[in-house]
This record gives C-alpha cells, structure tokens and sequence, in this order.
C-alpha cells in the first residue's frame, strides 16, 4: 500500500510540468533559450546580445533602429532638428511613463545622459563621450550639444535608453540592475540568474501593447540541448542554430530557422607592431587573402549561411562602395606573391582561435589553415577559451610588445550601420584592439568620424574602404548570419541587430 | 576522541584558508577581468575605469587585506559581472547542487554496492561478467556524451521529459541518472574489490570456520570492512558533486554551483569565484572530517591518538 | 581482530582456496581461464598495434580536409576509391584514420597520466598512512587543498599560464588525479598497518622501508590497480570534458575526446561522429578493467 502510494507520487511529480502546460490556458507566453544570463538589468553598463535582449524589450532610446539597421525612427523623440553641425533638437513623445508610473520628460533625458556620462562610475559610454551639455527647452523639448561634429549621433541614441531619474537615483546600481524600469513595450517581473528572466507585456506602451503577454528568457548554455528543448516545444526560439541543423529544423513540421544577415563580420585579425616578420609584408598579406577559397568555406562549413567580404565595411554601413568586392580565390597568384615577398616555401604561423569568437570558430579556422597550407604557408591552429583571447587581445596593456600570437580570428559588430566604432576599435593607434599605428588612417578615421558632409563623408570611407583592401591591415572573410531554430506557431522574423524584441511576435 | 576532533577542525580552518588565499593569488595570475568586461567597442579609457571600480587599481597587498576583512565581516564583495553580492548569489544556487547531488547518491550507493556485492560472492560467473561489464559501461560512457543522448531521447524525440532546466521532480531525473551513472559503476568496482580483499582475510574464514551463517558473515565482516575504501570514494565523489557537476549543470542548464563556477570562471569574476570557492571548499573539508571520524566508527582497528 | 586460529583452515573453506591459490600460481597462464580478462587482453594488444602501425592502417592521411565532401555518411562501398568506411566529419576528414591515428594520442595521454598520477599519489599515500603522525597531517591537509580546489579553476588556470598542449593537459590531469590514489592507499594502509603480520614485522624490529614495501605495499595494489583502470578511462574522457569546456589539445590533433567533444551536437545530424570515438573510449576502458581485476589477482600475495 505505502509503495503504491510512493509510486502514485512520483508519477504525479513526474508529470507534473506536463500538467502546468496544460493549465497554462490562459496569458500567452513566448519562452526564448538564450546562450547565457544577461550579464545586467542597466542599460548603461551592459552590451552584446545577451543584455540586448533584456535592454531593447525593456526601454527605449530617443530613437529607434529599424530591423533592418538602414533607418532611423522616432522612439520616445516624435521628431528631431540639425540646428547646427553639434546641437541637436528633439520634440519628446507627451503622456509616456515608465514602468513605475513616473512620466518621461525632458528631465529623464538630461539625467539618463548625465548617468551615462558619469567619469566615476563604469559605463559602457564610448559611442556617447562626444556628447555635451543637455539643454532643457520645457518639459517636452531637448537640446543635446556634442562636443564634435558627429555624423553617426542619431544611430548611437538609438541604444542609449532612458532610465527613471526618480527611482534610478533612489536605489543602488546593483539593485537597479537586479529590477529595472524603463519605458519599453514589456516590463520586468522576475529575473532569477541561471534560470529565467520574465518579462510581461506593457499594457500602456506608446506604440502599442505587444500582443504576446509574456516573455521567458532561459540561459541554455549547450547549443543540443537549446536544439533538443526546441524539438520538444518546450521553448519557442533558441539562439546560435548549428548551421548543419537547419535542414533537421525545417524537416521538422512544427520548426522553422530563421536568419537574418547578422552584423558581425569576420576576419582575421594581425598584430602588425610585433607580431610574426612575413605579416608585416603586404604582399604576403594579399597572399593570404588569396589563398582562402571564401566561398567554398561559407557553402561547406556555414552550410551556404554567410557573405563574403572586402573590407569590414557591411553594405548598408555609411559609406560603403560596391567597387571592392571580396579577394577571388587564386592559389596561383598567392603562391606568386609569397614568391615575391620572400617566401617561396612558405613560412610556418600560428593561427588562434577559440569556438566562442565567431559560430564554428575552430571549423572554420581550420579550414583557412589547411586553405593556406595549400599554398605553403603552415598554419598551427591554437584553440583556447574566449575569455583567453578577450584578454590578449581586448584593451592588451602594452600593444607592439609582441605578447599576442600574431595571427588571430575576430569579430566586429557594430551596433549601428556606421564604420566608425569598429575603426576606432580596431584600426586607429591606441584603439582597443589595435595592433598597428599608420598616421594616414588615423587622419582618414578622425575625418570619418567627425564629417557632417554625406558627400564628403562617402569619399573618406571610399578612400579608407581603398586602404583597407589594398593593404589588408585586417583581412576580411565573411559576414556571419545569426540562424534561430522557431516553433512554427509563431510569427516572427530574425533582426540584423542579434535581438529577440517580443513586440515583433505575433502567434499564429 | 575529543581532542582529535578539536584538532582536526583547527586544520580544516587552516585548510580552508589555504585554499582561500591559494585561490586570491591564483586568480589574480590568470587574467584581467576589466578586459572581458569592457565591450570590445569601448575604449581604453573604459578599462580604466572599470578597474578603478572594481578595486583592482590598488596594490595586491590591499587588494588582499581588503579581502580577508570583508570575509570577517561576512561581505565577500560584488560579483563582477552581476553587480550583486557574491555570497547570496552563490548560497542561491545551493539548494539546485544539493539536490542534484542527494538524488544521484542516493541511486548510485545502493545501485553500485549492489552490483559490486553480486560479482564478488558469485565471482568469476556469468553474474560477475554482467555485473562487471555494467559497472565499466557506466564509467566508460562520458558524461556529456550520455547526457546529450539521454536529452535527444527522452527530451527530443520521446518527449517524456524536459530536456533542460530546473523546478520539477521530471527536471532532476536526466541530470541525476547522468550523474550517478559514473559514480554507481565506481562504488560498484570498489565494493567488489573491497569485498573481495575481505573475503579473503583470516578473521573472515575464522568466522566461516566458526559455522556463522554466510548471511551473517557477509553483513557483520565482509560488508562493514569493505565500506571503508567506499565512504572514502563516496565521501570524495559528494565532496566533488557539492562543488557542482560542471558539466553536467551545463549540458542541462541546471542552475547550480557549478555552473555559477564555470560563468564566474570564464568572466575572471574574483569575488564569486573566491566565494564559490570558499563555500565548496567548507563543504568539503567538513564532509571528509566525518568521514574521518566515521572510519573510526566503521573499523575499531583504526586509532586515533 | 586477533585470530591466530585462522592459519589453520579447516577443510571445508580451505578446498576453493587452495583450488585458487594453484591458479594464480601459474601465473600468466591464468591468464586464459578468465574469459573477460583474456577478451581485454586481446583488445589492448589490438589498441596497442593499432597506435604503433597508425600510419600503415589509416585508410586516409587524418588531417586532410575535404570540405567538399563533409559529413559524408560511413561507406562500405568499395568500389569507391575513396570510400570512407565509417564517413566524415565536419571538414570532410576521413573519421576512420582518425580513430586510428586518435588511438595514439588517447593512450598516450591516458598512460602518461595515470603512470604519473599513479606513482605519485600512492607513494604519498603509503608515506602518510604508513608514518602517521605530523608527515600524514601534512599530507592529508595537502590533499584536502586540492580536492577543495575546484578541478575547472586549476584548469583554466593551467591551461591559460602554460598555453593549450598535449604536455600541459598531461600535467593538469595528473596533478589533479594523484589525490584519489593517496586517500584511498592512506585508509587501506590505516587498516593493513594494524594486522598482525605487520606489527609482527614491525616487533621484529623490520624497518620502516621494508615493512611498506614487502608487507604493506602489495595489500594496497590491489585497490591501486582499480583506481588506476578506472582512471586510464576517466583520462580518456576528462580529456574530452577539457575539451568541451575550450580548452583542450589543439584542435587539428586527432584524439578520441576532442573528436568525442566536437562530435556531440550532430548525434541525430551524424552520428557517426560522436558514435566512433566513443565506441573507442568505450572499448578501451572495458578492457583495460577486465585486465585490471586479472591484475588484481595476481598482484595479490594473501592468497
């Protein structure tokens, strides 16, 4: 009797999630298995896509990006004025309020950009130092002064959300971080690290209540299991499909992928102040990018998912030219020029990469090894953990004093369709991940950065576009495409900028 | 017995505090935490900044007075990465491991004693080869490699569990049966061994020759002194289980130490691993100062003095 | 337990006995009466031919990509010229010759660690349990630092000092698998050390040197030999966890693990990708425990 009471237990315990599903008649609810946790709840301290998700369904900028990344629409600004090269006007949207009934005024504006400036405290704030003094004309109209000309100033507002002055200041960051407030179409309900963050539909969104009521978002760290979790329609989008399941998903009645062209773009990074002698050869560079059949990679590993690059200028990136198209592959012609530069029997390198850095991070710099072995150059792949590269590589403290593997695969995505960031990050002397020093981009870069002039502006991005492909400082490979496995009763379409935003789900 | 107990605690302090500061140092060794936190589009004027504010600006020696004076006060920092106080973020995620690693010993002790007594009293026999070949299956299979087919079957295509994830009993079965696969095939060659090392000794066959029932012989002599080599093992394996399944909180999104270990490892995030690390390490120092005592328990031939 | 009848068993125990004690008197012959035992056996020379003549059974060169002809299903056909008999991976490599030359590496990184690992920890062990006293405090607190120190940390942290390479997970692995040996010879030495032959040795005034290696070493083999089969498996498989985790062998290298590691997303994609190697590592660690309780017997002079 008692074991046949233990048995009924347990079977009750057993199907007791099978039992909820049931029950949950009621409030629509959209589950989205994530990578990991987002690392925080405060947009000013928080980037990459992990904290996206949490930030762009939360709050809201001035403006917005389409999902497309080309365009710029009102958000909580209805309109906005050029007054001059560095003052900006913006007309605020009247009768929003944020989570907590506080209403969104000018004063929040002034004090989100005085948070976000903040020289004592840590802030994600390197798209926004160049903004200045915010004036406020009333309670519904800004200024915003920069302290340069900024051409790229709208797209950076675009993620530059807007926080309550009233409860930001009351609290500490940390608790801020733990239960945020903004003016986005969904509001915070539960955040419980290593589990789930819940969020639940704004029902007087300015634009609109979402029509899916709730949000769970779960840190699956193990791309099977997010697969194997989806298969099971237990969760309805998982991030970071394995390219060679998309076939798998879509023979799947109930499943779809879906991708979008992403914004990372791909290429192999050099250290040019130190690293290996035949690096420093141009010619030996263009061997490289010769020798690497782009297209063969993308149709093989990335099972046909990805874009073969010039420069890591995206198209729809300020200035972009379609005059460089991608390096051909030409083995011939690479052997040629490790002939000329010196290298008649190649050179032996080697080449780090983690699985982490780019999707399929070991594959695909494997493949460029052997791709370049063809042509003579020996290529030692090295795989370590991201966060061993992220420490060589990202802000290195001494940058020329060779204590970086010279050769190495890495991204770049921009939050916005602008090239400044990534040649500041990348290409200027002193840039974040900078390994080389050549004055005439870094007088290009500065011109780019700071020119008002669309026509003017295009030149310089043609001229460093020019620069780029010819000396190949970094050479470009790909423009990678973020793939999400689907539950098909959902409506919904991947962004280019890597976020999950409930407001763009519908279910069937 | 006493005053072995009071000294043995004394050293487990001292142990904990080794691995206190052993784990301070090292960390410190390994890497800058203000580089994986600053945004690869930030600047260099952000990584210095983050530093600052991390208190990783000052000299180490601060930087260790500062520690060890939090930890007296019961303050073991602010997770780098969260901005939140480490020690409830690791006490969290407690309750998860614990569970985890309750429910895979309590099916992988009886599990493995049992096999291991069947190959060792029907020895060299059909039972024997199975039950042997059973054991070695369990730890030959690697972990993730079981897990992620426990996952695609029963989760994916039978769809009898979830596959992932935390909060129902159906949640711990996967995890637990992944678990306890390795350790029950553990116990179960260490029990056979043990047994049958004790089988063999003189007090054993006296007892036999003395016309004790073989029943009696198995469970008053053979068993109690065979469980000594196997609380060792089960002792280590819950020490190291409490410490969190690495991989196996991974592969199923279980949201325990072990995970919370690896994020914070990866992140360079000092003060919860430092907390982890203290937490695990007090757990475990504990547990094998009981299983000390419990030899003592178990065999009357040991002494301590 | 102060038994001194026992030297004289009675008839009705002493049969099986004897029966046993004869066979292991023979030695390696005893070898053929263990079915298992002789299986493993055979396995393990197989393995070991298999690593020493990689190069002559690999249908394939191992790391020759084909990205053509990736994840080609296992093809018996031979009419093909350039079947691959049990596929290819996700660089069109042929898994076969992989396997193969993966045999290498594995046992290589398995023996190394357990060879280390092994001598070291029960030679700590044998010290400890054996002098007690301030050498065994030290030893054991020594251990408990270890084990309380998560094995993941003193990886990274190796792994990211020393760079990612076969030398350096044989380091980290040994350095982490000696403690399992030193607690269990410790609590077998507490027990053998109290028996009556080696306090008899000891009364005799035998010393210390001797009586742990004549009297008390040969009672721990026994459970060395266990813990040590078990581990040349677990080596085999922590090599694929590092691996999984990131930071493993390089990735060209050929092992079971990371291929194992490498290999698990496409179960239902490829299966025969996670599916091969495993059945290695599979394989491999039976037989080296059915070889291992053989072993035991042997090794064992109470009988």
């Amino acid at each position: 009797m008692r074991r046949k009471l233990f048995v009924l237990t347990l079977l009750t315990l057993l199907l007791m999630p099978g039992l909820h599903a049931l029950a949950q008649g009621g409030p629509s609810t959209v589950t989205i298995a994530l990578t990991d946790d987002p690392p925080s709840g405060d947009p000013h301290k928080t980037r990459g896509a992990n904290g996206g998700h949490l930030l762009f369904n939360l709050f809201d900028g001035l403006v917005a990006l389409s999902g497309d990344m080309t365009a710029i629409t009102p958000a909580l600004a209805t309109s906005w004025e050029r007054l001059d090269d560095t003052t900006w006007k913006f007309v605020l949207r009247q009768g929003v309020t944020f989570h907590n009934g506080e209403p969104f005024t000018a004063a929040a504006v002034k004090y989100t950009i005085e948070r976000m400036l903040d020289p004592n405290a840590v802030r994600f704030n390197n798209d926004y130092k160049q903004i200045g003094e915010v004036d406020i004309l009333d309670d519904y109209t800004v200024v915003i002064h920069t302290r340069v000309p900024d051409p790229n100033f709208l797209g950076n507002l675009s993620s530059l959300h807007m926080v309550p002055p009233v409860y930001t200041s009351s609290i500490s960051e940390a608790e801020f971080s733990a239960h945020p407030v903004g003016t986005g179409p969904y509001k915070f309900v539960e955040w419980v690290l290593g589990q789930r963050l819940v969020l639940e539909a704004n029902d007087d969104y300015w634009g609109g209540r979402p029509s899916v009521d709730r949000l769970v978002f779960r840190p699956i760290p193990e791309a099977s299991t997010r697969l194997a979790e989806l298969q099971a329609g237990t969760v309805d989008i998982i991030v970071g499909l394995n390219y060679d399941a998309i076939p798998l998903v879509n023979a799947d009645p109930n499943l779809r992928a879906e991708a979008n062209t992403g914004r990372r773009t791909v290429f192999m990074h050099m250290d040019l102040l130190a690293g290996a002698e035949p690096l420093q050869d141009v010619r030996v560079r263009q061997a490289m990018s010769y020798a690497i059949d782009r297209q063969l990679l993308i149709d093989s590993v990335l099972n046909g998912y990805g874009t073969p690059l010039a420069t890591f200028f995206r198209t729809e990136m300020a200035g972009y030219s379609p005059d460089f198209q991608p390096y051909p592959y030409d083995p011939e012609r690479a052997k040629e020029l490790l002939a000329e530069a010196g290298y008649p029997n190649g050179f032996d390198i080697r080449f780090m990469t983690s699985a982490g850095m780019i999707n399929k991070g070991v594959e695909v710099v494997e493949a460029i090894g052997a791709m370049l072995g063809d042509v003579g150059i020996r290529v030692e792949v090295l795989s370590v953990a991201l966060q061993v590269m992220r420490d060589m590589y990202i802000g290195n403290p001494d940058p020329g004093g060779g204590n970086v593997e010279p050769l190495f695969i890495f991204n770049y995505g921009t939050p916005t369709a602008d090239a400044t960031s990534p040649l500041n990050a990348l290409i200027k002397t002193g840039g974040i991940e900078t390994f080389m020093h050549d004055p005439v981009f870094d007088a290009l870069i500065d011109r780019y950065a700071s020119e008002m002039n669309t026509e003017v502006r295009n030149q310089v991005a043609y001229e460093i576009q020019e620069k780029l492909y010819n000396e190949l400082p970094l050479i470009a490979l790909y423009l990678q495409l973020d793939v999400y496995g689907v539950n098909e009763r959902l409506d919904w379409k991947a962004r280019k900028d890597e976020y999950v935003l409930g407001r763009d789900i519908t279910i069937r | 017995m006493g005053r072995y107990v009071a000294k043995r605690s004394l050293q487990a302090v001292l142990v904990i505090l080794a691995v206190l500061v052993f784990t301070f140092v090292i960390l410190r060794a390994i890497g800058d935490p203000a580089r994986l936190l600053v945004s690869p589009e930030g600047s260099r004027e952000n990584l210095a900044q983050i530093r600052q504010a991390l208190g990783l600006d000052v000299p180490l020696y601060v930087q260790f007075v500062r520690f060890m004076g939090g930890i007296v006060r019961g303050d073991f920092g602010n997770s780098f990465t969260f901005g939140q106080p480490a020690l409830p973020l690791v006490l969290q995620r407690m309750p998860a491991t614990l569970l985890l690693t309750f429910v895979a010993l309590a099916f992988a002790v009886p599990t493995g004693m049992l096999l291991g007594l069947v190959s060792a009293v029907k020895r060299n026999t059909i039972y024997d080869n199975l039950a042997t070949t059973l054991a070695v299956l369990g730890r030959a299979v690697p972990n993730f490699w079981l897990s992620i087919m426990l996952i695609v079957l029963f989760g994916a295509t039978l769809k009898w569990l979830p596959p992932s994830g935390y909060g129902t009993a159906a949640h711990i079965v996967m995890p637990a049966f992944a678990l306890s696969a390795g350790l029950a095939a553990m116990i179960a060659r260490l029990t056979r061994s043990s047994v049958l090392e004790v089988m063999r000794n003189d007090y054993v066959r006296t007892a036999r020759a003395k016309g004790l029932a073989e029943n009696n012989v198995l469970n008053r002599h053979i068993l109690r002194n065979a469980l000594i080599p196997i609380t060792t093992v089960v002792g280590l394996q819950a020490g190291h289980l409490l410490g969190g399944a690495i991989i196996t909180e991974t592969i199923f999104a279980w949201p325990g130490v072990g995970r919370l270990l690896t994020q914070s490892i990866y992140a360079y995030d000092y003060p919860v691993v430092q907390t982890s690390v203290f937490i695990i390490a007090v757990t475990f120092v504990f547990i094998n100062l009981a299983i000390d005592l419990l030899y003592a328990l178990i065999d009357p031939r040991i002494r301590y003095d | 337990m102060t038994d001194t009848e026992s030297t004289t068993t009675t008839s009705a125990t002493a049969t099986p006995h004897r029966a046993r004690r004869s066979r292991r008197r023979s030695g390696l012959l005893s070898i053929r009466r263990s079915r298992t035992a002789t299986a493993g056996a055979v396995m393990l020379v197989i393995l070991a031919l298999t690593a020493v003549f990689a190069p002559q059974l690999a249908t394939h060169e191992p790391f020759r990509q084909d990205l053509r002809a990736r994840l080609a299903p296992p093809s018996w056909d031979v009419r093909t010229p350039n079947s691959h008999v049990l596929g290819t991976d996700q660089l069109g490599r042929d898994v076969l010759s992989r396997v193969i030359y993966g045999t290498r590496i594995s046992l290589l990184v398995g023996v190394s660690v357990v060879l280390l690992a092994g001598t070291l920890g029960t030679l700590l062990g044998l010290v400890a349990g054996f002098l007690g006293g301030r050498v065994d405090t030290i030893l054991m607190r020594i251990v408990d630092v270890f084990l309380a120190f998560p094995f993941l940390l003193l990886a990274i942290i190796f792994m990211a000092m020393l760079g990612a390479s076969l030398g350096n997970i044989i380091l980290v692995l040994a350095i982490t698998g000696w403690v399992e040996y030193a607690r269990v010879v410790r609590s077998q030495v507490l027990s053998v050390r109290e028996l009556e032959y080696v306090t008899a040795a000891k009364a005799l005034g035998a010393r210390s040197l001797v009586i742990m290696l004549k009297h008390v070493l040969p009672n721990v083999f026994a459970s060395v030999i266990v813990i040590a089969s078990l581990q040349l498996g677990t080596v085999i498989i922590a090599e694929a966890s590092l691996t999984f985790l990131g930071l493993g062998i390089p990735p060209s290298i050929p092992t079971w693990g990371s291929m194992l590691a490498s290999g698990r997303e496409y179960f239902v994609l490829a299966w025969w990708l996670p599916t091969f190697p495993g059945l290695a590592i599979v394989l491999t660690v039976l037989a080296v425990n059915f070889l291992g309780d053989w072993l035991r017997d042997v090794f064992d002079p109470t009988l």
